[in-house]
């Protein structure tokens, strides 16, 4: 561990960890430029880097690009990325009321304690979930895949059937290619370079930054507003008094991130959302809540933060992405040549400790970055016009898809399944379904043709898939996540029935 | 989106994943039986959850048409709006699909640097909606050419990674 502490206190990976969180924190202030489409953009930087820091720049990357999107949230009333939508809700009459600048410093020192617990919780929670996870078989990875899959069917904002559909159509473009057991080719219509299958990076920065590129070229109205009024100074010391008295919801809200970061697929959004909401019922001012509630800014804030950390939980080791920024890593720990999962802990712990620990630095540096340099940008960033911003984001599109590889057949990839992931958007079929598929298609493929064939030697395959009691465990969770949604929404009509009779 | 927008969009959904997950099933046949077992299920799933999202848009409208005619007329009223309202700017959108398109194609025959400039002037071009001035024109191109040559220079002299 002290090695990897020091190693992670290199220059390098110091100076690494600083850039990361601004940049981070710049692109994450734009409205529209999620985390998610900071790191795709910025990975391919990554792949010359020895892996732990490749991976401390993502990590910071991410970290920042989370506290980022609190910046527009706050000041201009447009979450910078879907992680900020909670935190809008009261920044913003904040920031109307004359108090920005103390929203914007809550929100900081919001978002280093959420991510500090949720990096900690990485550190202490994921070496000891990875010896259960050395356990699992073939068949447990494939009810793992199934679980991570119902869960975004779940979370596909109220449309259970369009997440599906979404999800499907990554599980179907994860079977282009060569097949993961048996070496089928499949759905390559002839084209020598569909054999290695869609590409996972070029595919995701096509299908979640293309999308934002065209909208934000077809749209006329202006990226970014100037609405709110002037910040004049940090109001640290006020802030610090305000986190004091709010520290009950503050570590709520981290722990509450920290868990629906572990959630495979479930990101920031949901978590700043549903720590929102438990801060509202549970705080006693809740009618506050919606006129400029500080509570609400710091378990928004917290709990997204926390989301970093937790989501890498999952994705090292089990190898599901928590997150769909986690996704993006995932596929950059791959072409890095690591795979992730529960031996990862033991084969090279060096690197992951390297890591978790710059993880923790990174989130450590935002308290100066996002209170000074973060503020310094966001003024720089709002005089950006977009005739400047929209080609700056197609080149880094561009260089991003092609750099992975030196592949100039991935750019062609990005650009199609970007138009395609736009037109998609239009009819309600996001993006992050079919990333998701599109990851856990070939674990879950490897998984079932393994498991199947064993139960097959076995003589008894039916025992193979629901005879293991972890595999019965996972399926049992998926039953309850999926169910969940309708007994919730039955209870709920049936309340209603109630009040109104009464 | 309203209800309308939405049963059109719910519908053209179902529609696709039907032609797709219809598509996928019949190429399944060329597969050997280990090949094609997953694809087979995916398809199978994709036809489901689409003939479930059809069925429940029908069911949705169906609902809302026997809810009176007085809110059958307020919806037609509204759809048309919906189909009618120019939400979509069409010759940008076919603009930076054509500049992307292009972009991606050129890159080996061009080269790096030509479809970079190129490309960064189509997307420039294709956003530009108020008057410049010439001082903020020369900025911009100056930006792109800073934006190109630190990227081309990032790539092949430090990450040395070969670029077309």
């Amino acid at each position: 561990m002290l090695e990897s502490l020091f190693a992670a206190l290199s220059p390098l990976n110091l100076a690494l960890a600083l850039c990361g969180v601004m940049a981070g924190t710049i692109i994450g202030a734009l409205p529209g430029l999620s985390a998610t489409m900071a790191v795709a953009v910025l990975v391919p930087f990554t792949f010359t880097m020895d892996p732990a820091s490749g991976l401390i720049a993502l990590g910071a990357v991410y970290t920042g690009a989370i506290y980022g999107g609190a910046y527009a949230a706050i000041l201009v009333n447009t979450p910078g990325t879907p992680a900020a939508i909670a935190t809008a809700m009261d920044g913003f009459p904040l920031a109307k009321s004359g108090h920005g600048d103390l929203a914007v410093t809550l929100s900081c020192l919001a978002s280093v304690v959420g991510g500090l617990v949720g990096a900690l919780a990485l550190l202490f929670l994921a070496p000891p979930l990875s010896q259960i996870a050395l356990a699992f078989g073939p068949v447990e990875y494939f009810w793992l895949a199934i679980f991570g899959l119902s869960l975004i069917a779940t979370l596909s904002a109220g449309n259970t059937l369009k997440g599906l559909i979404g999800g499907c159509i990554g599980l179907l473009l994860s079977t282009v290619g060569s097949a993961v057991v048996g070496g089928d080719v499949r759905y390559t219509f002839g084209q020598t370079q569909l054999l290695g299958g869609i590409p996972i990076i070029p595919a995701m920065i096509g299908l979640y930054c293309i999308p934002v590129l065209i909208d934000l070229v077809i749209r006329p109205e202006a990226h970014l507003e100037r609405r709110s009024e002037r910040m004049a100074g940090f109001r640290l010391i006020e802030a610090l008094g305000t986190v004091w008295r709010s520290k009950f919801n503050l570590v709520r809200s981290a722990v509450i991130g920290t868990a629906v970061g572990i959630l495979p697929a479930a990101g920031g959004s949901v978590a700043g959302l549903v720590s929102y909401a438990e801060a509202k019922r549970s705080s006693p001012e809740s009618e506050r809540f919606g006129k400029g509630a500080k509570d609400g800014v710091i378990a928004s804030e917290a709990a997204n933060s926390a989301t970093v950390g937790g989501g890498f939980i999952p994705t090292l080791v089990l190898g599901i992405p928590g997150t769909p920024p986690d996704a993006i890593i995932l596929g950059a720990l791959l072409v890095q040549g690591i795979r992730t999962g529960p031996q990862l802990f033991t084969q090279q712990g060096d690197i992951v400790y390297t890591f978790v620990l710059g993880l923790i630095i990174a989130t450590l540096l935002m308290l100066p970055t996002g209170l000074v340099v973060g503020r310094y940008a966001f003024r720089l960033i709002i005089s950006v016009p977009k005739t400047a911003l929209a080609p700056a984001i197609a080149l880094l599109t561009v260089i991003g898809s092609y750099a992975i590889e030196s592949n100039v057949v991935h750019v062609l990839m990005m650009v199609s399944l970007g138009l395609a992931g736009w037109l998609l958007a239009r009819i309600g079929l996001a993006a992050s379904p079919i990333v998701l598929g599109l990851i856990l298609g070939p674990i879950a493929e490897a998984g079932f043709v393994q498991a199947w064939l064993i139960g097959g030697a076995q003589g008894n395959i039916p025992a193979m898939f629901f005879g293991r009691p972890i595999s019965l465990a996972i399926i049992a969770l998926i039953l309850l996540t999926l169910v969940w949604p309708l007994v919730a929404k039955a209870r709920r009509r049936r309340l209603e029935g109630a009040g109104s009779d009464g | 989106m309203d209800r309308a927008d939405s049963r059109i969009a719910d519908l053209l959904a179902a529609a696709l994943a039907l032609g797709l997950g219809i598509f996928a099933l019949s190429r399944t046949g060329a597969m050997s039986e280990l090949g094609a077992v997953f694809p087979r299920t995916a398809a199978i799933l994709l036809i489901l959850a689409a003939l479930g999202l059809a069925l429940r848009s029908l069911l949705r409208q169906r609902r809302a048409a026997s809810e009176g005619s007085e809110a059958g007329s307020e919806e037609t009223a509204v759809s048309t709006e919906v189909l009618e309202a120019p939400r979509v700017d069409r010759p940008r959108l076919a603009g930076i699909a054509i500049a992307l398109m292009a972009w991606a194609l050129l890159l080996k025959p061009l080269g790096f640097l030509v479809t970079a400039g190129l490309g960064l002037a189509a997307v420039g071009l294709v956003t530009y909606r108020e008057r410049m001035s010439l001082t903020a024109a020369l900025l911009h191109v100056l930006a792109g050419a800073v934006l190109v040559g630190g990227f081309y220079s990032l790539f092949v002299w430090v990450l040395k990674t070969a670029v077309p």
